[in-house]
């Protein structure tokens, strides 16, 4: 069942289009992988699903509700969190406002049981719930930008390139960590330049070059052929293989 | 010796009521990016509701401060919901639109009140700290000051709304998406900067006399706090505060009253050259 959708969108910045009639579906306990070069639109695509960056045109659903035209800290509240690229925490405060804030709208109880869900995914933050976010580590900082992003127990959870700049046995935890979410009812869109990570765990994989979806599919042709991933990066295989 | 413990102890007392005249400018430019050119209008607002408050109920300017800030705050508020919400992003529509509402509030006061200098210093008469001699209006403007200054900062660092206030300072789009009504918050920071703003108009006027264009000097002891501070850093504001008002004290003794300002800004141009994020190095540039 498609708990999200996006329908023909455009978005972008200026005169410059990122996001051009891009349409995808995901579907619900599901791991959307996206890959695609730097400039092809990823992170672009996130920011207007969340509704950082308004559409130009088309329609995004979430759970069948249109939310395109929505604010998106009301889009947040309907259940769609994300984790930004480079982390974004709030620096001057410590990990457990920044997991606080993350849900924001509930009563203390309520925060306090979430914290602990968090903690048990991540258990390496319950030791620094009083550090600045500022002085946190790389890996310490993702964990807490996940965790806050779980704080809302979303039912979309988007992430953007959480490898970035990490090291590998971080990054490690921090793709261990992503099955369990699915297994408790997250439907999860990725956006990863390190293609071998998102092809091991996503559900569906798309392609994105030049914000468009040039294939969408299972993945399973490129775990074989990694080569034929390298000629929808460089935009010279046509549209999709798969149908949806 | 006696006239160095008249200069700190005087600076001390001067201090306190220094930050809570910064203390709105700095809250507003770390949550909006403004830089509120109507600053010193707000105080000058604060101290005039100060007078006619006064006039009509003769309760003592340091109760009134209250009242000055709720007041000034709703002023704020307002200002902010429906003229600065429609001025474009742009820092330098923004400047202009908030000179232009300074310019209207002291032309309006003018018509108002007239030029003459208003008046509701409090005498309590004089006290005694480390054999200093001063006003005891003087020592109470400075706890009034200090009590609002800490009740600030405890609600900004230590309650819900004050913790989703600074997380818009430092990164307004992970607000948006955890959900937070940013702009909401913005109109608060808003509000409770010309709130501070007002109040601290009103404690100014428990021993200064003023007239409208009065906003203009006690604006620029606002600004070269903030810049010496850092901007937007509120720690760095108290130190600056006291820097401050050190410096025109002792200039006032030892050199010129007249030198006053001109050693200000000197202060700042250099900590504009040298230290441009303040002597922390923790304000925004």
């Amino acid at each position: 069942m498609p708990v999200l959708t996006c329908e023909s969108i455009s978005a972008g910045y200026g005169d410059l289009v990122a996001i051009r009639d891009l349409s995808l579906v995901l579907e619900e306990g599901s791991l959307f992988g996206l890959v695609g070069p730097n400039g092809a639109g990823k992170s672009t695509l996130l920011k207007a699903i969340t509704g950082v960056v308004p559409l130009r045109s088309g329609e995004v659903t979430l759970r069948g509700e249109s939310i395109g035209s929505l604010p998106p800290e009301v889009r947040a509240r309907k259940g769609m969190s994300m984790v930004q690229e480079g982390r974004r925490l709030w620096p001057t405060l410590n990990v457990r406002d920044n997991l606080m804030l993350g849900a924001y709208h509930e009563k203390g109880k309520e925060q306090r049981v979430r914290e602990e869900e968090v903690l048990e995914l991540f258990p390496a933050l319950r030791a620094i719930l009083k550090r600045s976010a500022g002085v946190l580590s790389g890996g310490e900082q993702q964990m807490v930008a996940v965790g806050r992003a779980l704080m809302a127990r979303p039912t979309v959870l988007l992430i953007d390139e959480p490898s970035l700049g990490l090291a590998p046995i971080i990054v490690d935890e921090i793709y261990a960590a992503l099955p369990k979410l699915l297994n408790h009812g997250v439907s999860i869109i990725l956006v990863e330049q390190e293609v071998r990570r998102v092809l091991d765990i996503a559900t569906k994989l798309a392609v994105l070059h030049e914000g468009q979806i040039v294939y969408e599919g299972d993945g399973k042709k490129f775990r074989n052929d990694p080569e034929a991933l390298n000629e929808y990066y460089l935009g010279k295989s046509d549209k999709q293989e798969d149908a949806r | 010796m006696e006239v160095l413990m008249q200069v700190l102890v005087t600076s001390v007392l001067l201090a306190a009521v220094y930050y809570i005249l910064s203390l709105g400018l700095n809250i507003i430019f770390g949550v909006l990016d403004i830089v509120n050119f109507a600053h010193g209008a707000m105080i000058i607002l604060g101290a005039y509701a100060t007078y006619y408050l006064h006039a009509l109920t003769g309760w003592s300017p340091f109760v009134l401060v209250f009242f000055d800030a709720i007041i000034v705050g709703g002023i704020g508020a307002l200002l902010y919901l429906w003229y600065l919400r429609y001025t474009t992003n742009t820092a330098l529509v923004r400047m202009f639109a908030l000179i232009g509402f300074s310019s209207v509030v002291v032309a309006a006061l003018l018509v108002f009140s007239g030029p003459a200098f208003r008046d509701v210093t409090v005498d309590y008469g004089l006290t005694e700290i480390l054999g200093v001699t001063v006003r005891v209006s003087q020592v109470v403007a400075f706890f009034f000051a200090l009590v609002l200054g800490v009740i600030t900062l405890l609600l900004l660092n230590h309650t819900k709304v004050g913790k989703a206030v600074n997380a818009v300072t430092d990164d307004r789009v992970s607000v948006q998406l955890s959900g937070i009504n940013d702009r909401n918050l913005s109109l608060l920071a808003f509000a409770v900067g010309a709130g501070l703003a007002g109040a601290s108009g009103g404690v100014i006027s428990s021993y200064v006399a003023f007239i409208p264009e009065s906003g203009l000097q006690f604006a620029i002891v606002a600004f070269s706090v903030v810049i010496i501070g850092g901007l937007g850093d509120l720690k760095g504001g108290a130190i600056a505060a006291l820097i401050v008002a050190l410096l025109q004290t002792a200039v006032n003794v030892y050199i010129s009253s007249a030198l006053v300002n001109t050693a200000l800004f000197l202060m700042v141009l250099l900590v504009l050259l040298f230290r441009p994020r303040g002597i922390f190095g923790k304000g925004r540039v």
